[in-house]
């Protein structure tokens, strides 16, 4: 009699696991979009120099360069955030008169399409790396005889304005099955 | 009643003068039968959960390597069926042969990285991987900056990143051309393709786990349950040696995403990655992007010393 309840008792017990840690306290974090969207850092490129729609050319062709600091000047100037080192000068990169395009070391215009030979201006084993491959991104087809390979110009993740890659949220930390003591408790 | 019916003495084996215990041995047989039945059904309920025996085809089939073409299409058309039926959608299963003159490697910026795990997620979204239980082909390791020292990497690190003290070391399958997991396996369910690819076949591996113990980059996951992965989630671009569904108690690895990089296209680590620091190509094109970086640049492996001669290059801006 004793012993058949003991066997029932410890059915129960193992049936219920009272006292066991039981599946998972939490489950996995979800496999969010925002954690594999191949979209860059800065979004999409835009097709011209604008502001909000508007190329600059458009009220600007018809100016002379202003003889004060334009980001106390009008509401497009006064958002912008130059933080690019001892590069101060908006005519540095912009053309003082073509305002649709950039500017070459003797004022010649650039193209926005062709931004990248104006940060070559300074960046010159850059520009190298990124011809060749080892700096910036690539998408699409590695075997170009099979697709397209878009190379991804350098204002795609770099603000030219504040050039310094920007501090991103880390997606979430791994919860695999094997989990290693951390260093500290060694 | 039955006492008229038998003889007496007969039925009741008992010394005289005691009482009769009143359970017959016929009762306390059939009892014991009852019993004994009950428990072997429970014994054998976790058959219960084998809902789909592997058909007569799938016991008796071949290994990849011997399979026919006409074979191959027999099993892939299964496999279809069987992912239709689990995850209801008719999958576009492949099996690319490898590119001639192809030899795929990959090299990471490690000056770039900054750490935000997009190449890990961007990865199981692609590869189908589980998720609950949770299974991930790239660790980022986080380490003090001024030293490699893995022993005292950060897995776990959250918040935002990168942390100016430390720089970012992702691991994954480092596609050595030495490697030690196809050594140990002991039924050749894992080899590397010819375009340098270390691959699982799901169907041939028996899970006895002993190329996740070879290897010493930590890379390859095993299915220790059934994977759970959301119908809506399922990736249906598959490849047969890639990212098709996994079963339990197999082993899986990184692939370089086959599925895509045989038909010309970067693996989805390299496609996600925000800073660029993910490099991908074929090392046997001396003018390709990856050829290059392994010329100019200043380039290391992991774990050199072990003799694995990795095709994962990671190197440095300068």
């Amino acid at each position: 009699m004793a012993a058949l309840a003991a066997c029932i008792a410890a059915a129960l017990y193992f049936w219920f696991d009272p006292l066991g840690a039981g599946e998972r306290t939490s489950e996995p974090p979800a496999v969010k979009p925002a954690y594999y969207d191949t979209t860059p850092v800065r979004g999409r490129l835009k097709t011209a120099l604008m502001t909000e729609g508007t190329p600059c050319g458009t009220c600007h062709d018809s100016m002379d360069p202003p003889a004060v600091d334009p980001s106390k000047r009008g509401t497009f100037h006064s958002q912008i955030v130059l933080r690019h080192g001892a590069n101060v000068r908006c005519f540095n990169c912009h053309n003082s008169g073509k305002r649709d395009f950039f500017s070459g070391f003797g004022g010649e215009p650039i193209p926005y399409s062709r931004v990248e030979t104006l940060c070559a201006k300074c960046h010159g084993p850059h520009y190298r790396d990124w011809q060749q491959g080892a700096h910036g991104r690539r998408n699409g087809y590695w075997n170009t005889a099979m697709g397209e390979r878009k190379t991804q110009v350098c204002i795609v993740c770099h603000d030219p304005h504040w050039p310094v890659f920007k501090p991103l949220r880390a997606a979430p930390a791994p919860r695999t099955l094997r989990v290693t003591a951390s260093a500290e408790e060694h | 009643m039955a006492d008229e019916k038998l003889p007496a003495g007969r039925p009741y084996f008992h010394p005289e003068g005691t009482e009769a215990s009143g359970i017959t041995r016929r009762e306390f047989l059939g009892v014991a039968a009852v019993g004994l039945a009950a428990a072997t059904a429970a014994a054998l309920s976790p058959l219960r959960q084998l809902a789909d025996f592997p058909t007569l085809e799938d016991w008796l089939r071949k290994h990849y390597t011997e399979l026919t073409p006409r074979d191959k299409e027999a099993i892939f058309e299964r496999i279809r069926a069987q992912v239709e039926k689990d995850y209801g959608v008719r999958p576009n299963l492949t099996d690319q042969p490898p590119l001639d003159g192809v030899m795929f490697a990959y090299a990471l910026n490690i000056g770039r990285c900054v750490g935000c795990r997009r190449c890990v997620y961007a990865c199981v979204n692609e590869n189908n991987q589980s998720r609950d239980p949770q299974i991930q082909y790239i660790r980022v390791l986080k380490m003090k900056k001024g030293s490699i020292d893995v022993e005292t990497a950060e897995h776990y690190y959250e918040g935002e990143v990168p942390d100016p003290d430390h720089y970012y070391m992702p691991v994954q399958c480092n596609q050595c051309r030495n490697p030690p997991c196809v050594k140990v396996c002991p039924v050749k369910a894992t080899w590397p393709e010819k375009d340098g690819v270390v691959v699982v076949d799901y169907n041939w591996c028996i899970g006895c786990r002993y190329c996740e113990a070879a290897c010493p980059y930590w890379a390859r996951r095993f299915n220790f349950k059934k994977p759970g992965l959301p119908k809506e989630e399922l990736n249906p671009n598959m490849g047969y040696l890639s990212n098709r569904p996994r079963e339990k108690g197999v082993m899986e690895k990184c692939h370089f995403c086959l599925q895509r990089t045989r038909a010309g296209r970067y693996p989805a680590c390299v496609e996600v990655c925000p800073t660029g620091s993910r490099k991908f190509g074929n090392i046997l094109d001396p003018d390709s992007e990856i050829s290059n970086i392994i010329r100019t640049k200043r380039v290391y492996v992991l774990k050199e010393e072990v003799g694995t001669n990795p095709k994962f290059y990671y190197y440095f801006n300068v």
